[in-house]
């Protein structure tokens, strides 16, 4: 086996929530995820996320986009963080720029669209956190 | 010789009479010399004055067809940037999706997932985007094409192919446009000067929605026949434009954008075209909930009426 299938042996069963508004988006990086983890749910926007994120209460991993109607990606994660101070968020970005501004909030701001180095980045924090 | 005491005196009274007179007619002339002198030089100076009057009109006039140039090119810069950041909406979806079909080939090799049918999917996917790419390009160069003569156009294709180029912009921006036709009302236009008033009055518009509205943010494309025009209108409900400066709004470099943006050339410029180059008129209004533009022309019927 080689180091990338160890790393995502040891993260798959991470439960993972995505959110992003645009349905493109949705279905390609949704399917992209679940080739990582095993449970990947998949919210529209930031209300939708936050009430996903509440009734289950048992995500790990939080992935979301940052402008969204309703409630936006911010907003979500910052709810999110009171309700459980140790979720790994990565917030995804359209623009450069935002990188710095929202540390405090996220563990990881990514830009737009994830990629496998992406993914590689993410899992091995997520699995130095693990251990 | 006898001197004639009176004779002498009258003579020399003649004489000094004639002195006088002689003095009188001598000054006069003066006077009237240094009077002619003196109506040349006002004359002179009237005329220094006309031609000085004549200079500053003429370098006030070259410096407003300097001013309009530049007015024009200032305009042209901001256009060129507008167009820039609406490709690059357009572009940002299919650019996504590229990325994330090559991404996913990537992930299955190194996770030992690969399939056929997922590589085909995948490359499927690739190709379908880049045709999306180029279709943009091919949207835009169309519209860069300077308009040759007028065109006989339907004035419900000119919105589509308007929308084709902004509405991703707009939709990025949570933006619900709804567009209403009446009629099919035909116009003999130059269609992409109607196009580029169209996308600055959508932007104006999306600016306002953005700044002035969380949600449910909506602009309106409506057209509308009125007895020999075509009533096209653009409305929004991003809370109007304020009274005030309602009357200001036309002026080349007015504008109440704070960024960049805002060159204060776009509704000027629209109006120009709007006026000289399609002999129509444009006008601004408040609604309950935001502003409305509104674009009068003439339609085809109309024109060939008057040449009967």
């Amino acid at each position: 086996m080689n180091e990338i299938k160890v790393l995502r042996e040891k993260i798959k069963k991470l439960k993972v929530l995505f959110v992003d508004d645009e349905v493109d988006i949705r279905n390609g990086t949704g399917i992209f995820l679940r080739k990582f983890f095993d449970t990947v749910v998949i919210c529209g926007n930031g209300k939708e996320g936050l009430e996903t994120f509440l009734n289950q209460q048992d995500f790990d991993v939080v992935i979301t986009d940052i402008v969204m109607p309703v409630l936006d990606g911010i907003e979500m994660s910052k709810e999110i963080r009171k309700i459980d101070p140790q979720a790994y968020i990565v917030i995804l970005t359209a623009s450069r720029g935002t990188k710095d501004l929202e540390k405090n909030i996220s563990n990881m701001t990514l830009q737009k669209p994830l990629s496998f180095e992406d993914m590689l980045v993410v899992m091995n924090q997520l699995e130095s956190r693990n251990d | 010789m006898i001197y004639d005491k009176d004779l002498v005196s009258e003579s020399s009274q003649q004489y000094n009479q004639t002195l006088t007179s002689n003095r009188n007619i001598t000054e006069s002339s003066l006077r009237m010399r240094a009077m002619a002198y003196l109506a040349q030089a006002k004359a002179n100076l009237l005329m220094e004055t006309i031609f000085e009057v004549e200079n500053s009109r003429k370098s006030i006039q070259d410096e407003l067809t300097y001013k309009d140039e530049m007015l024009f090119i200032q305009s042209r810069h901001a256009a060129m940037g507008e167009m820039i950041s609406m490709i690059a909406h357009q572009w940002r979806q299919p650019i996504s999706s590229i990325s994330m079909g090559a991404n996913s080939i990537l992930a299955d090799i190194e996770l030992d997932m690969m399939s056929e049918d997922n590589l085909r999917e995948n490359a499927n996917e690739i190709i379908k985007q880049t045709q999306e790419l180029s279709q943009t390009i091919d949207d835009f160069r169309g519209f860069f094409q300077p308009d040759k003569m007028k065109q006989k156009v339907f004035v419900k294709d000119v919105i589509q192919d308007t929308l084709q180029i902004i509405n991703s912009s707009l939709v990025s921006s949570e933006i619900e446009v709804r567009v209403e036709h009446q009629k099919e009302n035909e116009i003999e236009t130059y269609a992409r000067e109607l196009m580029q008033v169209l996308i600055n009055l959508l932007n104006n518009a999306k600016d306002a929605l953005v700044q002035n509205r969380a949600s449910g943010r909506k602009i309106l494309i409506s057209q509308k026949r009125l007895d020999d025009r075509v009533i096209l209108e653009v409305c929004d409900n991003g809370g109007g434009i304020d009274e005030e400066i309602l009357h200001t709004i036309f002026e080349p470099y007015f504008t109440t954008k704070s960024d960049k943006n805002g060159t204060g050339l776009g509704l000027h410029m629209s109006k120009t075209i709007v006026q000289r180059h399609l002999l129509g008129s444009i006008a601004a209004y408040n609604t309950k909930e935001g502003a409305c533009f509104k674009v009068s022309l003439p339609l085809i019927g109309a024109e060939r009426e008057d040449a009967r």
